[in-house]
């Protein structure tokens, strides 16, 4: 090939990549009169790859819903996926939703680490970052006014873990909140500190002995956590932190028999407790967790709906709490766009801080609205309180979220 | 208190067998394997699925893991390390590379989850002591495990072969020993170390990804400490490190339990850098 014939085959590529490029970006600007688009990134592929889909699942069935149902502002609603998996996706993924997509509202995240980079791409264009999931406390505390957690996130969490153990478990253990002694663990990052000084400050302030124990989650034996609480032979031990160590944590008590008459956990209620422990090992840990599905439909309106629409579409059970999270989360965003007849940031944080709706009876998952001026959280995102009994989760707290006949079943007794 | 100096030995067993096969490759082949952690990884996941499928009890799974696991070895030498053996840097890269490969291949296999198998093995009382069956066997493991490899190493023909070949590998070509080979079945042979440490903490620990992380920056420790290529230095610097770390766990906070251990560990480099038990100068030595 001739040094002329190749400079304008170059030239002819570069032509053809720079048409394609502008038709692409034409034909996304034509459609935004129509449509609302929704931007959500997730991690669609890596280690949360399945998480992340199961999550957006959440926000699809509430996009069918309100589109059979007549769409939105009268437009039909739209989303667009986004895949991250860490900060520089995030980043990139946020710019080309908002410059290339031209999308209205982004949505999210399944991993915090993802939400506090795309949040600061979204503040920078001044779009609403509706986050329905991530419970990381640095994505609000930015000072952005484009930023709302509608989801449930540490101040939430250790509230209700502090409330059950006020309301149902010192009752079911017949002692007083001065009477008890509580021993809280927790891994020593971001996510278990916060959640961990909340519930040690709380708890003190209702009467209860309070001894705190960060450790490293990373750490290959935890027999020092685990020795440490045995000595102050606690009613309670409180834990938060992730799978592996809490498996690990777990086990090393069952190595020295020991077991307390209590263990609550954040979010302890996955498969991979299970798995690692057996039914036998988990029966009667409690745990604070997501909306569950078996949740009274009083408290939790449109759940069976959910359910039932989710087994239609994907043919099974839902696998993570988490979709039901992200669908709620979503209804909400549709009842502010339509309060706020707008997509704008302003305008949806505005009727959003007016809007005051209680603890169960409305949504699905049974969460309250009332915002946080200063950080624009949701403080009454409640989880519930759960029970393992038979290798199941029961719901067994707040009262008017017990969908089942389960009852708390305390003191434990043994491995 | 007597628990925790327990629970430190039971530690420093785990310690200790993972790093047998660190300090073996190490010492005979001069490289350092970042890819430790993750065969550590890939040898428990085949323990895990191995047993799950044929429902076999996890320890019988030593006679499928390891051969499999010294096979993983001679390939990763014959194939990819020989073919840099004059340049350590690429070598560093090779292992890198093999780490990035068998964990993100993991996580595309299993999706991040993870995996436990739920052995409640039970305990043993010895007063107002408790030891758990699954650690104390990883312990007689880690005992027995060192005895055979000094036999190996100290009483064999390959055992002398292959610290020939360590202590100088140039001599050891001269005189006729097959430097390439020895190379591959000390690979191979750190590698079904890895193995028999894989099938051991399978049922103490949950398997995800990123589980040989957990190990990887403490065996390298013990591997410096005891002494580059020495299993009987690997045995007690695990038991060093395990103690420490249970102690100041208990004694200072848990957050803080390895501290200490990472104090001990610059001091040795400053001032023994040929570990506690290497004799000084064997920084440049081979295995023992």
């Amino acid at each position: 090939m001739g040094k002329i014939q190749r400079n304008v085959l170059i030239l002819l590529l570069i032509a053809t990549i720079f048409i394609v490029g502008c038709s692409n970006s034409a034909s996304s600007d034509s459609d935004s009169q129509e449509i609302i688009k929704i931007g959500v990134i997730q991690p669609f592929s890596g280690p949360n790859a399945q998480a992340g889909e199961e999550t957006y699942k959440g926000n699809e069935l509430a996009v069918e819903n309100i589109n059979t149902n007549g769409g939105l502002l009268g437009k039909k609603v739209k989303l667009i996926k986004a895949d991250a998996t860490n900060a520089q996706e995030a980043i990139s993924e946020a710019e080309r939703l908002i410059t290339k997509e031209k999308v209205d509202i982004i949505t999210g995240t399944y991993v915090s680490g993802v939400a506090y980079p795309a949040t600061q791409i979204a503040n920078k264009y001044g779009v609403l970052y509706w986050e329905t999931n991530a419970s990381a406390p640095n994505i609000t505390q930015q000072g952005f006014n484009n930023v709302i957690r509608i989801g449930q996130y540490g101040v939430p969490m250790a509230t209700v873990a502090v409330n059950s153990i006020k309301d149902v478990v010192a009752p079911a253990l017949g002692k007083s909140l001065t009477e008890l002694k509580v021993v809280i663990v927790h891994e020593q990052s971001i996510y278990g500190t916060s959640i961990g000084e909340i519930e040690e400050e709380e708890l003190k302030k209702l009467g209860a002995k309070v001894k705190r124990i960060p450790y490293d989650a990373a750490s290959a034996d935890l027999s020092s956590v685990v020795n440490l609480s045995k000595n102050e032979n606690p009613d309670i031990w409180l834990r938060t932190g992730y799978v592996n160590d809490g498996a690990l944590l777990f086990k090393q008590a069952r190595d020295i028999g020991w077991k307390p008459p209590v263990i609550m956990g954040q979010a302890d209620d996955n498969a991979y407790l299970l798995e690692a422990l057996g039914d036998k090992g988990m029966e009667g840990i409690l745990s604070i967790s997501y909306p569950s599905y078996d949740m009274n439909e009083k408290y939790a309106p449109g759940i069976k709906d959910y359910l039932d629409s989710y087994r239609n579409k994907y043919g099974s059970e839902p696998k993570i709490p988490q979709t039901l999270v992200s669908y709620g989360g979503t209804e909400i965003l549709f009842d502010l766009i339509k309060e706020a007849k707008s997509t704008d940031a302003n305008k949806i944080r505005e009727a959003a801080l007016k809007m005051d709706v209680k603890i169960g009876g409305t949504y699905p998952t049974g969460y309250g609205v009332k915002l946080d001026p200063k950080t624009l959280d949701n403080t009454r995102a409640f989880p519930v309180l759960t029970q393992w009994k038979n290798g199941e989760i029961k719901t067994i707290y707040p009262p008017e979220a017990v969908g089942t006949d389960a009852k708390i079943e305390l003191p434990l007794r043994g491995w | 208190m007597g628990q925790i100096i327990i629970s430190g030995i039971l530690l420093g067993g785990i310690y200790a067998i993972v790093s047998y096969g660190l300090t073996l490759i190490f010492g005979v082949i001069r490289v350092i394997n970042f890819a430790h952690g993750s065969l550590l990884m890939v040898g428990m996941f085949m323990a895990y699925y191995l047993s799950k499928g044929m429902n076999l009890n996890i320890y019988l799974m030593m006679l499928i893991v390891v051969p499999l696991m010294f096979i993983l070895g001679v390939l990763i030498q014959k194939y990819l390390l020989s073919k840099v053996i004059n340049e350590p840097d690429m070598q560093l890269f090779v292992t890198f590379g093999l780490l990035l490969l068998f964990e993100n291949v993991m996580l595309a296999v299993t999706k991040g989850e993870f995996f436990s198998l739920d052995m409640n093995m039970g305990t043993i009382p010895i007063g107002s002591l408790v030891l758990d069956w699954g650690r104390l066997i990883n312990l007689v493991a880690a005992i027995v495990l060192a005895i055979l490899l000094l036999l190996f190493l100290n009483h064999t023909k390959i055992g002398w072969a292959i610290r020939a070949v360590s202590q100088n590998r140039y001599a050891a070509g001269i005189i006729g020993l097959r430097v390439e080979r020895l190379y591959i079945l000390a690979f191979g042979l750190g590698s079904a170390c890895i193995g028999i440490a894989a099938v051991l903490l399978t049922p103490i620990y949950t398997i995800f990804p990123h589980v040989g992380f957990n190990f990887v920056i403490v065996s390298f420790a013990v591997v410096i400490l005891g002494g580059l290529g020495s299993i009987p230095g690997a045995l007690a610097g695990g038991m060093i490190i395990g103690l420490l770390e249970s102690l100041s766990g208990y004694l200072i906070a848990p957050e803080l339990n390895q501290i200490v251990w990472y104090l001990l560990f610059l001091l040795v480099l400053f001032f023994r850098p040929a570990g506690l038990f290497g004799i000084a100068g064997s920084e440049e030595g081979g295995v023992k």
